[in-house]
């Protein structure tokens, strides 16, 4: 095997570094046993895949992440955690009796998907890895060019989005807002008793 | 997009404004009358328009699109059956003094998310109309704001979805990663082993959607905990869009032998035969509906792995028209019998209903026989033409499962029929028959028992449409 | 046109009477009369009016589903005519048992009953599969709902039962349907489910054997063969006694007419590959049933396995297949079914009066009913065969025909036969003689009652002492289910069978 170049061992060692954040990030979020803990520990995973998109010379893609990933949806998942429960009370059990079929699902997948990486043959299917390795951080995409095609080419899909929004607006208020309903009609007390063991997990949420 | 384009995308175009008129008519005033009329006024304009895009079918609109004679029929399906939700929603909503003028918004984007599927020839509208129909689905089933079962069941159903899109994603993204393209046609010329992981990836996520073995955890519990017209929507117009997407989807790479096909059959046997099994034990009808939908759908596999396209996709939707007029039907009847006490969804609440109320218990008789396939009704002329697709296609294993689980499922259905004719226990005083609720059930019904006894004239209108094939 | 109104009637009439039995059941009940009636009138008039055209007294062919190849083809020949009219002729029998029986819900009943036999008009007038199939499958429904109504304890099992068992069956036989019309159409090209169209298809050995064993499923189920007979004894007790004599009377009798009509035509070289295996079962039916008739002590259970018995004979007749056993099994089919429908309105008469038709709470009947006791006894002589009585002219003849295939066979069933007169006559014996019970009334048949049965004992007599006229009329129509088979059910010349029906008796 011939020596690496002061180049490639810069490159694999921050493919590596990337590597080790996210991977070692969501070993940790699935590991907690303490939610907060473990909605901290999504940063680190959001935050190496970002990485990775600007390796990748996908700065588009890299800001996108950012910005929803870590910007909105991380926030959102902290917020949610800190405000539904006593986040300090949270020291349980993170396994179930599902744990062993969905590790075992979990291998299979990771098998299955190492398998066609390694098998594929990326250079006669015109990817170019070498360029990709070598050459990184140099754009592939102009980000002007995705807001042309996005408006251009598929603005229908951009308009089925807004739908897709408008939905989502709508459910939320529906989901969110006061019951209209009148006090006399409200439910009896005995329904809101029966399903108390089954869903003791959302009667925080919904309060 | 030129005129031709927006002529063929009219169904879609005039659902999506009536949803906005909705809004806009909400915005004036709150009024539950107002917003059911504009929805039940733009669906039936949204039918009619269906005659627009046929001049100009099959059409690609955009890549993203493909209006062809299947699609249209699907679409068709679609908007009547979002009708006769409506039409039910609007008495059992009166009756549960709920606000009701959201309802009818979600409801429409939940017709246009599944028109999309059912059109999409590109994964990008594949993965828009299947977000866009679960994000309307989240709201519509946890509409019941006090009921701890809709709530547990919305939050069920964010979870399904969420892992459906990531296991939908990924499929595409390894699917575009050998083939560079996003269109469904691309699925016939990959050359690398990503290709069939992501065909498997994007055929668990529409396998979860569609509620197949072993992919069916979900259901039964989403169905019990909507209020019944929201689970009659999941059973039918969220069903129906996904299930054309699988159908354009796979008819590409389908070939005898491979293993997407033998994946198919796997599914198909399993959801025949785990479906009907576990129906048997259920006294609550919303639940036993989902196990004999994961049924129905396990024998509508047969048509996908069927090789004469032209008789599987008549078989298709004759199958699929026949589920639909009949679960709406069964649905509409427990939605008739629904009151702010809670929904019929108890074996009991049916329990001579044959004396109490003959006419509901006439149309849910005719609606079980129909799901049970007997002849006379529009489910045998639907297995007729499915078990004929089959055996042309000498898919022996999957017909043999439907057949013998087909007995199996016959048991549950006399059982609730039983019911229907046992001697009442008491007799509460019978609740008049909703004019919009009556209607559509008098459709469905008399929709089941024409396509039952007549099927030729529909059988000539599907031959008609499918000359528009792509 | 006249055979659509056949099935028409009856569904007109259901339908109006069930309309009109809201305000009053005498609607219901004279509109089902009349409809029954106006069947048997109908037939008789195809029977003494000359044909329209042959092969077939009547034939009319009318599209239903082109698209699928399915027509309204239906036709009517002398065995399927002498089956309408045997509809006829019990649906009124049915019709006056349940006057008086059914209370509640007379309009649905009689619509249930109705539909029924309409199904059964058309099961024996069809000619095309599909439509065959449906009505096949139509009579089901109401026959299920007719018993978890109006039967009696333990209705509901013995409804579900009996419709898992004939669906389970009814559909392997639709499949079996499906795969004949693809085969057929791979050769010709041409998509039919016609009858006609599809006789001398031939698949091959193996498959034929597959799609005769379809159809031989639902109609074994019907005709309640041993390993699927356990349906009957169950639907029979629970059903009310005009579904009773419907099922028992008529509707099993579509199951030999099935085998007659369709299975064998269709495939004779499977049928006669088959036919020891048949001809066992035959004999074993009829020895099951005999010997278990031997134990029964109610009366309605102790005719339905009578029944399984004699219908075991009927099978042996069918398989035999050659002019004697082919006429005899239609005198049988006609004689038992008359002959116990009688039965069963008798065991509801006797339980009318005594509260119970069990043995063992009887005795002594004939000094206190002689009318009663006089029709008893004539039809338990017909249903054990005593010459003279409809029954022995059938089972002679299929015994004859059968003798020319295997004597060990006949030989066996000869002996299933000699059970059928020590069980017919236990039964005479404890019920009928003796010291009477106490709290008996003694109340004899009222004028009505011995009109209806003088009118069943006289056609089983007139069967078993004039059977010319019946054999003269389904003669032309066996001769054509010989010629369509085409001598290849080779039981003219029976030495190589004889060997392996000898063998599978002996099983």
């Amino acid at each position: 095997m011939e020596a690496m170049t002061t180049q490639e061992i810069v490159h694999y060692s921050i493919f590596a570094l990337l590597a080790l954040v996210t991977v070692g990030g969501a070993i940790k979020v699935a590991a907690s046993r303490s939610m907060i803990h473990a909605a901290f520990w999504l940063f680190p995973v959001f935050a190496g895949v970002a990485g990775f998109y600007l390796y990748l010379g996908a700065q588009f893609l890299a800001a996108i992440q950012v910005l929803i990933y870590i910007g909105a949806i991380l926030l959102l998942i902290v917020f949610a955690v800190t405000l539904t429960r006593n986040a300090a009370d949270t020291d349980e059990a993170q396994s179930n009796r599902f744990v062993i079929p969905v590790v075992l699902a979990a291998l299979l997948l990771v098998v299955a998907l190492v398998g066609a990486a390694v098998i594929t043959p990326w250079r006669e299917a015109g990817v170019d890895i070498d360029r990709l390795l070598l050459a990184p951080g140099v754009p592939v995409t102009d980000v002007s060019a995705v807001g042309l095609t996005l408006l251009q080419q598929y603005l229908l899909p951009f308009e089925i989005a807004s739908v897709l929004l408008l939905a989502a607006m709508i459910g939320a208020i529906v989901l969110a807002r006061k019951e209209r309903r009148a006090p006399d009609e409200a439910l009896p007390a005995e329904e809101i008793m029966a399903h108390d063991e089954r869903t003791e997990a959302y009667t925080e949420l919904t309060r | 997009m030129n005129h031709a384009d927006y002529l063929s995308l009219a169904p879609l175009l005039v659902t999506a404004a009536t949803a906005v008129a909705v809004l806009l008519a909400i915005a004036v005033r709150r009024s539950h009358a107002a917003a059911f009329i504009i929805t039940a006024c733009g669906l039936i304009l949204a039918l009619l328009s269906l005659g627009l895009p046929l001049r100009h079918a099959p059409r690609g609109v955009t890549p993203l699109l493909l209006m062809d004679g299947f699609t249209l029929a699907v679409i068709g399906l679609v908007l009547a059956a979002t009708l006769g939700v409506a039409l039910f929603a609007h008495g059992y909503l009166a009756r549960l003094r709920l606000a009701g003028d959201e309802f009818y918004v979600l409801l429409l984007l939940v017709a246009v998310g599944a028109c999309v599927l059912a059109a999409a020839d590109h994964f990008a509208a594949l993965f828009l109309g299947m977000e866009t129909t679960s994000i309307a689905l989240y709201g519509l089933i946890g509409y019941r704001r006090g009921h701890r079962l809709g709530l547990e069941a919305a939050i069920k159903y964010l979870v399904l979805a969420g892992v459906t899109s990531a296991f939908v994603l990924f499929g595409i993204a390894l699917i575009y990663a050998d083939t560079g393209s996003l269109l469904f046609m691309a699925l016939a010329n990959g050359n690398s082993l990503l290709l069939p992981a992501g065909i498997g990836l994007l055929l668990v996520g529409l396998a979860f959607k569609l509620a197949f073995v072993p992919f069916h955890l979900w259901i039964p519990d989403v169905y019990e905990g909507a209020s019944a017209p929201v689970a009659a929507l999941i059973a039918t117009v969220a069903k129906l869009g996904a299930f054309a997407a699988l159908f354009n989807l796979l008819w590409s790479v389908m070939q005898p032998g491979s293993s997407v096909c033998i994946a198919v059959i796997l599914l198909a046997v399993l959801s025949m035969f785990v479906g009907n099994l576990l129906a048997l034990q259920q006294k609550n009808i919303k639940r036993l509906l989902a196990y004999s939908s994961i049924a129905h759908f396990g024998y509508l596999l047969v048509v996908v792995i069927a090789e004469d396209v032209l008789l599987a996709t008549i078989a298709a939707l004759v199958y699929l028209t026949a589920y639909t007029l009949t679960t709406l039907g069964a649905f509409g009847v427990m939605i008739q019998l629904s009151n702010a006490d809670g929904d019929a969804d108890h074996l009991e609440a049916y329990r001579g209903l044959a004396w109490r109320r003959p006419w509901l218990a006439g149309v849910m008789t005719a609606m079980l026989l129909s799901l049970a396939g007997i002849p006379l009704t529009a489910g045998f002329i639907a297995k007729f033409v499915l078990l004929s697709s089959g055996v042309d296609a000498q898919l022996w294993l999957p017909i043999f499962a439907l057949v013998i689980s087909s007995v199996i499922g016959l048991y549950y259905y006399l059982r609730i029929l039983l019911t229907l004719y046992r001697a009442p226990e008491a007799q509460p005083a019978s609740a008049p028959l909703p004019f919009t609720g009556g209607v559509a059930l008098a459709v469905l019904l008399l929709g089941v028992l024409w396509l039952g006894i007549y099927p030729a004239p529909f059988l000539t209108l599907l031959e008609h449409l499918l000359t528009y094939l792509r | 046109m006249i055979l659509v109104t056949l099935i028409g009637i009856p569904i007109l009439a259901g339908l109006l009477g069930w309309m009109l039995g809201r305000r009053n059941p005498a609607w219901p009940r004279g509109l089902a009369l009349a409809a029954t009636l106006s069947v048997l009138a109908l037939g008789l008039y195809i029977g003494l009016t000359p044909p329209e055209n042959t092969p077939w007294l009547r034939q009319v062919r009318l599209p239903w589903i082109p698209q699928l190849g399915v027509g309204m083809h239906l036709a009517v020949d002398g065995l399927s005519l002498l089956l309408v009219l045997l509809t006829g002729l019990l649906g009124s029998v049915a019709v006056i048992v349940a006057w008086r029986e059914i209370t509640d819900r007379v309009g649905f009943f009689y619509f249930n009953l109705l539909a029924a036999l309409a199904g059964l008009i058309g099961v024996f007038l069809a000619l095309d599969l599909i439509l065959f199939f449906c009505c096949w499958e139509l009579m089901l429904v109401p026959v299920f709902l007719l018993i978890t109504i109006w039967g009696q304890r333990q209705r509901h099992e013995a409804a579900i039962k009996f419709l898992l068992f004939t669906q389970l069956s009814g559909l392997l036989m639709l499949l079996a349907m499906l795969a004949l019309v693809f085969v057929h159409w791979r050769v010709t090209g041409q998509f039919t489910f016609n009858y006609v169209a599809l006789l001398g298809t031939m698949p091959p050995p193996a498959v034929a054997m597959l799609l005769f064993l379809g159809f031989f499923a639902a109609f074994a189920v019907k005709l309640h063969i041993v390993p699927v007979h356990s349906w009957a004894p169950d639907a029979y007790v629970a059903a009310p006694t005009a579904v009773s004599v419907v099922l028992a009377g008529i509707m099993l009798k579509a199951g030999a007419y099935g085998l007659l009509r369709f299975a064998i035509p269709l495939f004779p070289q499977s049928a006669e590959a088959f036919a020891p295996v048949a001809m066992g079962l035959a004999v074993i039916t009829i020895l099951y049933g005999a010997v278990l008739a031997l134990g029964q002590t109610e009366l309605k259970r102790w005719l339905a396995y009578a029944g399984i018995s004699h219908m075991g004979v009927a099978l042996l007749g069918v398989f035999a297949w050659n002019q004697w056993s082919l006429h005899g099994v239609v005198i049988l089919l006609l004689a038992h079914g008359i002959g116990t429908a009688g039965l069963f309105v008798l065991a509801r008469m006797v339980r009318e009066r005594c509260n119970s038709a069990d043995l063992r709470d009887l005795g002594g009947l004939w000094s206190t009913m002689p009318r009663l006791s006089a029709v008893a006894m004539l039809l338990m002589l017909a249903l054990l065969g005593l010459p003279g009585m409809g029954t022995f002219i059938g089972e002679f003849l299929v015994l004859l025909g059968a003798f020319g295939v295997s004597p060990l066979v006949t030989a066996l069933a000869a002996l299933g036969i000699i059970l059928s007169a020590v069980y017919t006559l236990r039964v005479l014996y404890r019920g009928w003689f003796g010291p009477p019970r106490d709290g008996q009334a003694s109340v004899d048949l009222s004028r009505g009652e011995t009109a209806l049965m003088a009118v069943l004992v006289g056609i089983i007599l007139w069967l078993g002492l004039f059977p010319q006229p019946v054999l003269r009329a389904v003669s032309p129509s066996i001769d054509d289910l010989r010629m369509a088979t085409r001598g290849l059910m080779v039981m003219e010349h029976p030495a190589p069978l004889v060997r392996l029906i000898g063998w599978g008796g002996e099983r």
